[in-house]
């Protein structure tokens, strides 16, 4: 009976041994597994802060970038506010001027600059609706004809322009002329005009965006 | 005993080990399905946790950007108020010279 008892203890010994690693071997497998799956899952967690980071610095990048052009924008737009104010206030001050007496002398010199580049024999001076300065055509018949060699009849048109101030001067055919209104000299001058505004009221103010 | 009784007593033993085994297979199985799910489970969570981060990180530096921007708007109101101040003084000098350009040559 012993040997029998024996045989059996030892089958049951075996078993257990077996049963054992099967089972010390799933659970061995189990925390590897599982160890690996949190590390895993810690990468992908650091991979998607990481992503979200240049995400959002590009989009910081970029929407900072649009702000500085916007202030750029908004600091222009509020300098040409008052580029044109002082552009209307000027044109407001030579409307005024044709009521004084020396606004007659610069129409003159306006009839005489206008004249010498047409540098034809006869020309006209157009002037704007309600002015009627006493101007001395002689003079100016004269001083063109200095300057351009050419002997030069000056008179008066019966058509009036639609101007603040200034002379249209044009060949007495119609065919050529130099607009000497304040209009006209303001839009051929703007660019220059913008600069010597933008130099007189906005040096040395602000810093740079 | 007879010899009979003593195989008899041996083959059950050896059937007993065998259930045994077998319990302990299905167990190891029951345990590698279970880590399966588990593992999903890590898996499904951690990403929660890494979209919930993110996007604490995102409004963070939304925050952040927002700040930086008020900041800068107030400075560039600041500029333009003090163009603006500082042009009022200026204006009266500027229209006269536009003035004389327009009067003067070109």
């Amino acid at each position: 009976m012993s040997g029998v008892q024996s045989i059996i203890e030892m089958i049951k010994k075996k078993v257990t041994e077996k049963e054992d690693r099967i089972i010390r071997d799933a659970k061995k497998l189990r925390e590897t597994k599982l160890l690996d799956a949190r590390k895993k899952g810690e990468a992908k967690k650091a991979a998607m802060m990481a992503e979200a980071e240049i995400k959002s610095r590009a989009d910081s990048v970029k929407r900072d970038a649009n702000a500085r052009l916007a202030a750029r924008h908004k600091i222009l737009e509020a300098k040409e506010a008052l580029i044109t104010e002082v552009l209307e206030l000027a044109i407001e001050s030579l409307t005024k001027k044709h009521k004084t007496k020396g606004y007659a002398d610069m129409l003159v010199g306006f009839a005489i600059e206008g004249g010498s580049v047409l540098a034809v024999e006869e020309v006209e001076l157009m002037l704007p609706k309600g002015q009627s300065p006493q101007l001395d055509l002689t003079k100016i018949s004269r001083e063109i004809t200095k300057h351009t060699g050419i002997k030069t009849r000056v008179s008066l048109s019966k058509e009036k322009i639609r101007s603040a101030g200034g002379v249209l001067v044009r060949s007495k055919d119609g065919t050529k002329w130099v607009d000497n209104t304040f209009e006209a000299r303001r839009d051929r001058t703007m660019s220059e005009m913008r600069k010597l505004i933008s130099s007189i009221l906005f040096e040395n103010i602000g810093t740079p965006i | 005993m007879p010899e009979a009784q003593y195989i008899d007593l041996i083959r059950k033993a050896e059937e007993a080990a065998e259930d045994r085994i077998r319990a302990a297979e299905d167990s190891a199985r029951e345990t590698r399905k279970q880590t399966e799910i588990d593992i999903k489970k890590i898996m499904k969570r951690t990403e929660a946790k890494g979209k919930k981060a993110a996007e604490v990180r995102l409004n963070e530096n939304e925050a952040k950007r927002a700040a930086r921007e008020r900041k800068f708007q107030k400075k560039v109101d600041r500029i333009i108020a003090q163009i603006q101040e500082a042009s009022k003084d200026r204006k009266p000098a500027a229209v006269h010279a536009v003035v004389e350009m327009l009067l003067g040559g070109e």
